[in-house]
């Protein structure tokens, strides 16, 4: 029924994957007080559980995601109501979904539900005509509206980000391109204007941390003096004195590229962004191999995806970005984040067993 | 524009380049990470690095407690307790209302509203906002027993100055308050650094430096909460030395009491060594009100007082003398020879000098009366027609031998010199020349002459101690933490240059004051106090400041005493009254004064 699988599978994508994977966990672990390992467990079971989900995805047929992608899309809205719905707030934000001991974020489902089903929207045509740009539009703003009002900004912003590389790749005519590009820009004001305060205030901290460095400005303050004092070899395994005592918020998820950059020093960054660079190539290798299909589509979102989110939580650290909270591809600890991406390089893998 | 567009519009580009165009932007997105993190950690990580361990490691004063005053006794005037304010962490502050609300039961004061307010408004989300100040001990216990139910609650204990005696000594103690620039440099020594206390006035301030203490100081590495995880080095806070002060807090409440509400000055002193047991200065403040932070209104309050309250008028407050400088005159006559203690002169209650009249206090005049007479009445008929024998320059030199008009040295900041008047100061500062009547003005204690209460005390111990200008101080000794002295008051002593026959007649004329004269309200059934009265009329004021300045037992003196009423409201002559009330009540009790009598010789 389905073609043979004849290639081997791509070493270098899963290499790169599993260092940055082992490496995030064995950081969590240096970096936990003594004695104090529930986050490490816990990731550990994750990431066991996302390697497993990588494997069994690889040597699963691709043509599975193709036809499921609109069910998929459809299984994460549902998913999206309910954590509006129901979800249980925390900071403020409705995020999270309990199921039984299990939290997880449907936004992140959200993400590779809309991939699969734009990918599959937008596959195999050589003219994309308003009609769909408008249908793939709604897919997209359904979620990032769903999203936005958790409210998690960062993430209905990297949807939008999505949909509109996905256009460009599949063949949008540039005129149509600037003119929804062209839109874009012109609401931007209004869209600012439906901020919540703190949103706001996350922009305007960006724009100038110095200004009230023990308010708003403190973490991103902090990142930037943990990631600066690491200099070129960092202070050593467990010597992250300025993640350990505290002074940078979030070292798990937000700024976990920084307390790394504190332990690593600039020689481990270039690491980290050495094996980022080779996913992100391999995606992109595997993006031109497979033209405008499904699966072609399906690489060059999942691997912009990868660099985008990569982009804004390395910028956020190193200051360059605001504050939004989004996850580092394969490092933050966060159970949601590691599945949908050791998932999605499953899925990358099978594409490039493919003949 | 429409040749561009076309160009845009016509050549659409290929799958493959598209992706290329993608592929090419995160490239170049993650080199500027690079380079970025690249200047952060190589270009700037040695600032960075000295950011992160600026935070990491703190000097934690441990402050150390002020050293006590206390009285010659060893009573207390000055400790240090503890004051407890309740803040909050706003960081860990989730539900403030919640937390409030639970508050107010045991701190019912609390305004929720202001409360919240104030962490709202925090800055620095991981230093505690204060709630309340100045709790009690029995609610802080309450709190730090409860300390579960208290998520995020803190207890803040700082050490406060207190001073029991409250009013009774505020003006001679003085207070803390913040160090300024000039004190910083000063004490930086001691570990004084901005935001820490010093002495301001007064006792706090002349022996700042023996009573500040060491702070010691223990390096900590802190978490972002302040909470020290290691101690790397340590050193112990040295507390400040004890002072003992002179003052007999049994003497000086009796002064108090007999003193009652009026304004003006008490001083008893030992006439031999020059030590102040009572050193009263009225109106006066309670130090405490600074100790907790004193509110802007009270500030106002005292620092606009017509009484000048915080003023100590002993030493800070400049009168004239009066009639109780004729000791001076009299003494300047005898010396130069100008009279023999024989010499009469005529009072008919009023003396021309000039074309002005000078008129004597009693109307209807002395008659003939000789120079000890003339002092147990107080003439001034008498005095007008000896000073202006003597003449100025005499008079003056002699104010100056028994150290008038200029410091006596006494331990207490910014002490006043008062004013010695003379015809060259006159011309200088009045451009006219001096007048006989000047000089008569001048021999009655009044006119352009200044003196400051401790001035008269030194006068007045010279004449009971058989002829020594003596130092009048403070503070008696300072010992350390072990019972060390430190600092041991010294006599400084200057023979006034007088024979004894004058000094005996002044001193069987000053007892004739009391026991016949102007002073008769002194006089009571303990002791025989001899001594001179002063009234000091004042332009615009029509109370006089009414003077007693004498010793006691007359015979054989051991303890000296100045009493000023500022503005007296009594028709009669009450400061010797006061003068008597206190030292009988002084001498009554044997244990008052036994000390003194056995040292005397």
């Amino acid at each position: 029924m389905y073609p043979l699988t004849r290639r081997k599978i791509d070493k270098y994508l899963l290499v790169a994957t599993l260092v940055l994977t082992f490496w995030s966990i064995f950081h969590l672990y240096t970096i936990s007080a003594e004695g104090s390992w529930y986050y490490f467990q816990r990731q550990l079971i994750w990431i066991s559980c996302g390697i497993f989900f990588l494997f069994l995805f690889c040597y699963l047929p691709t043509q599975i995601w193709s036809r499921s992608a609109y069910f998929i899309y459809l299984v994460a809205a549902v998913l999206l109501i309910v954590v509006i719905l129901k979800g249980e707030p925390v900071h403020g934000a409705r995020r999270w979904l309990e199921v039984g001991l299990l939290r997880f974020q449907p936004s992140e489902v959200a993400k590779i539900a809309l991939i699969l089903s734009l990918s599959k929207m937008l596959a195999t045509q050589d003219e994309i005509k308003w009609k769909t740009i408008l249908l793939s539009f709604l897919l997209t703003i359904i979620f990032s509206f769903l999203i936005a009002i958790q409210p998690d900004l960062g993430t209905s912003l990297i949807l939008f980000s999505i949909w509109l590389v996905l256009l460009f790749v599949g063949g949008i005519s540039l005129r149509k391109f600037f003119i929804l590009t062209g839109a874009i820009i012109t609401l931007f004001p209004i869209f600012y204007s439906f901020l919540r305060p703190y949103q706001k205030m996350r922009i305007l901290t960006y724009l100038n941390p110095q200004k009230d460095p023990l308010g708003a400005g403190w973490s991103s303050l902090q990142s930037k003096i943990t990631l600066g004092s690491g200099r070129l070899l960092g202070k050593g395994i467990g010597g992250a004195t300025h993640t350990k005592l505290k002074y940078l918020p979030q070292p798990l998820t937000d700024f976990i590229f920084s307390s790394m950059g504190e332990e690593w020093g600039f020689v481990g960054i270039t690491l980290i962004i050495t094996a980022y660079l080779i996913i992100i190539s391999r995606g992109v290798y595997l993006a031109l191999r497979k033209s405008n299909s499904f699966s072609g589509l399906f690489a060059a979102g999942f691997t912009v995806l990868i660099a985008l989110q990569a982009f804004i939580n390395m910028g956020m650290a190193s200051g360059i970005m605001p504050v939004t909270g989004v996850p580092l591809p394969l490092i933050s600890y966060g159970g949601s984040s590691i599945l949908l991406f050791l998932s999605g390089i499953g899925i990358l893998l099978a594409i490039s067993r493919e003949t | 524009m429409s040749i561009n567009y076309r160009l845009i519009t016509k050549t659409n580009l290929k799958y493959e380049q598209r992706v290329k165009v993608i592929a090419g932007i995160i490239f170049f997105a993650f080199t500027l990470i690079l380079i970025r993190v690249g200047w952060l950690q190589i270009l700037h990580g040695e600032r960075f690095l000295q950011l992160s361990q600026t935070s990491r490691l703190r000097l934690i004063p441990v402050p150390n407690p002020r050293g006590l005053i206390v009285d010659r006794k060893g009573r207390i005037v000055a400790d240090n307790t503890a004051s407890f304010s309740v803040g909050v962490i706003p960081e860990s502050c989730t539900q403030p209302e919640k937390v409030f609300y639970k508050l107010k039961k045991v701190l019912p004061r609390l305004n929720v509203e202001l409360s919240r307010e104030k962490v709202e408004k925090a800055t620095n989300p991981f230093r505690p906002v204060v709630l309340q100040e100045n709790i009690n001990l029995s609610r802080v216990t309450y709190l730090m027993e409860r300390e579960q139910e208290f998520p995020s609650v803190v207890i803040l204990a700082q050490p406060v100055r207190n001073y029991p005696q409250g009013k009774l000594l505020g003006n001679v103690v003085g207070y803390l308050g913040e160090v300024n620039k000039k004190e910083l440099k000063r004490f930086s020594i001691l570990g004084v650094e901005a935001g820490d206390l010093v002495g301001k006035t007064g006792i706090e301030k002349m022996y700042n430096t023996y009573l500040q203490g060491e702070k010691g100081g223990r390096q900590v590495e802190v978490d972002v909460y302040g909470r020290a995880s290691k101690i790397i080095s340590e050193k112990d806070p040295l507390p400040g030395n004890t002072l003992y002060l002179t003052i007999d807090l049994d003497m000086q409440k009796i002064a108090r009491e007999e003193m009652g509400e009026r304004k003006g000055v008490v001083l008893i002193a030992d006439p031999f060594t020059g030590e102040i047991l009572t050193l009263l200065s009225l109106p006066s403040f309670d130090p405490n009100l600074f100790s907790r932070g004193i509110s802007g209104e009270k500030w106002e309050k005292l620092s606009r007082h017509p009484g000048d309250p915080l003023e100590n008028r002993a030493i800070r407050g400049e009168y004239p003398p009066g009639s109780t400088f004729k000791l001076i005159v009299a003494a300047a006559a005898l010396e130069e020879k100008k009279i023999t203690p024989s010499t009469t002169l005529n009072c008919p209650g009023s003396y021309k000098v000039g074309n002005r009249l000078f008129k004597c206090w009693r109307e209807e005049g002395h008659g003939k009366v000789d120079l000890k007479e003339a002092i147990i009445h107080s003439c001034d008929v008498y005095f007008y027609q000896l000073g202006l024998k003597i003449g100025v320059e005499d008079i003056i030199r002699y104010a100056r031998l028994f150290g008038l008009g200029k410091a006596t040295g006494v331990d207490f900041p910014l002490e006043k010199r008062g004013l010695l008047p003379t015809p060259a100061w006159k011309n200088q500062n009045y451009k006219e020349p001096w007048y006989p009547g000047d000089t008569a003005n001048l021999s009655i204690g009044q006119g352009y002459i200044l003196v400051t209460p401790i001035q008269m005390l030194k006068v007045i111990n010279a004449v009971a101690n058989g002829g020594y200008l003596v130092r009048p101080h403070l503070v008696k000794k300072i010992v350390n933490i072990d019972e060390e002295v430190v600092f041991q008051s010294f006599i400084e002593k200057d023979k006034v240059p007088i024979s004894d026959t004058t000094l005996n007649l002044l001193r069987q004329a000053l007892e004739g004051v009391v026991k016949e004269g102007t002073g008769w309200r002194a006089k009571n059934k303990v002791v025989e106090i001899a001594g001179k009265t002063g009234t000091v009329e004042i332009e615009g004021n029509e109370n006089p400041h009414n003077w007693f300045v004498g010793y006691a037992p007359a015979e054989n003196p051991f303890l000296s005493i100045v009493v000023l009423v500022e503005n007296r409201e009594e028709e009669i002559s009450i400061a010797p009254q006061i003068a008597g009330k206190i030292l009988s009540r002084i001498f009554e009790r044997e244990q008052n004064v036994s000390s003194y009598q056995k040292k005397n010789r």
